[in-house]
């Protein structure tokens, strides 16, 4: 008779499930006379919060300073330059609960 | 204040739009504080404790807070792709700063890649020793080397990431939101 038992090779990869780990998501948002723009970063560590921050407020600031005033509008990269002249600090004070 | 729908109650035509007008518009912006399961920080314009800058300093601002000076050094900018002619935006404008404030770029910051910042780009690149990126462009070497030098999180580590399944649940809390004030998000100047 023949064993239906398979022998499992002893080489075979083990897989070990972990619990999934939680995720921290922070959301930044920035509106300029009803233009918005909100991005979300996500971290596994939560001494990252700062960083994921950050990164969403530098996209997210930049991209409302694009849709406020697009280089086609009258004085476009001007006022883009200087929307954007604000963004370091904005986004400093922003994030600042994160600093650490 | 903002009319009921969002928008100052005056129309201002395009060729008045200066940098007074535009700091005036900004200045009245919808500024509010959200909290979720998610947290939800709004970057306002600017803030009370906000510093001008002299060049746009409304009469009688004085300028003693220590941020006015720090702010622009471009020591803590987030590059999550590459750079390189052509690109613009806040990564651009701060990596500008960062150039500028180490003596590669003269120009002011403008948020926009062009040929001085790509030539600024090659020297930086030349003077760090940085040849995997193709000369003038700010690639994964480049922002490597930033990110490592600055103590942020490296490019490609995975550490801060895009999560789709939270954008999803922030775009219908944020329409929830502009629903229930009768704002819109979608308008154009």
């Amino acid at each position: 008779m023949n064993d239906p038992r398979i022998e499992l090779s002893t080489d075979a990869p083990i897989i070990t499930l972990h619990p999934p780990q939680k995720n921290t998501c922070i959301d930044v948002c920035a509106e300029f006379t009803g233009i918005q723009d909100c991005q979300t970063r996500c971290v596994r560590d939560v001494a990252d919060k700062k960083h994921a921050c950050r990164e969403a407020c530098q996209t997210a600031f930049g991209t409302a300073c694009d849709r406020a005033f697009p280089a086609s509008g009258e004085g476009g990269s001007t006022n883009f330059k200087i929307c954007l002249s604000y963004l370091q600090t904005s986004c400093e004070d922003t994030c600042k609960k994160f600093r650490g | 204040m903002l009319g009921s729908d969002g928008w100052l109650p005056f129309k201002i035509p395009a060729f008045f739009v200066n940098q007074t007008v535009i700091l005036e518009l900004i200045r009245h912006t919808l500024s509010a504080t959200v909290s979720i399961a998610a947290e939800i920080r709004i970057a306002s314009w600017p803030s009370k404790n906000f510093i001008f800058p002299p060049s746009l300093a409304p009469l009688g601002t004085r300028f003693s807070d220590p941020r006015a000076v720090m702010a622009g050094r471009g020591e803590a900018c987030y590059f999550p792709r590459d750079l390189n002619k052509g690109s613009y935006g806040g990564d651009v404008h701060c990596y500008q700063q960062y150039l500028s404030h180490k003596g590669y770029l003269l120009d002011e910051p403008t948020g926009y890649f062009g040929e001085r910042t790509a030539t600024a780009t090659r020297r930086w690149q030349r003077d760090n020793g940085i040849s995997g990126d193709d000369a003038g462009e700010f690639g994964e070497w480049s922002r490597e080397r930033y990110a490592s030098t600055h103590g942020l999180p490296l490019p490609g580590e995975g550490r801060v990431f895009k999560d789709a399944k939270s954008d999803e649940v922030r775009n219908r809390f944020l329409e929830i939101i502009h629903h229930s004030h009768g704002m819109s998000s979608s308008r154009r100047q």
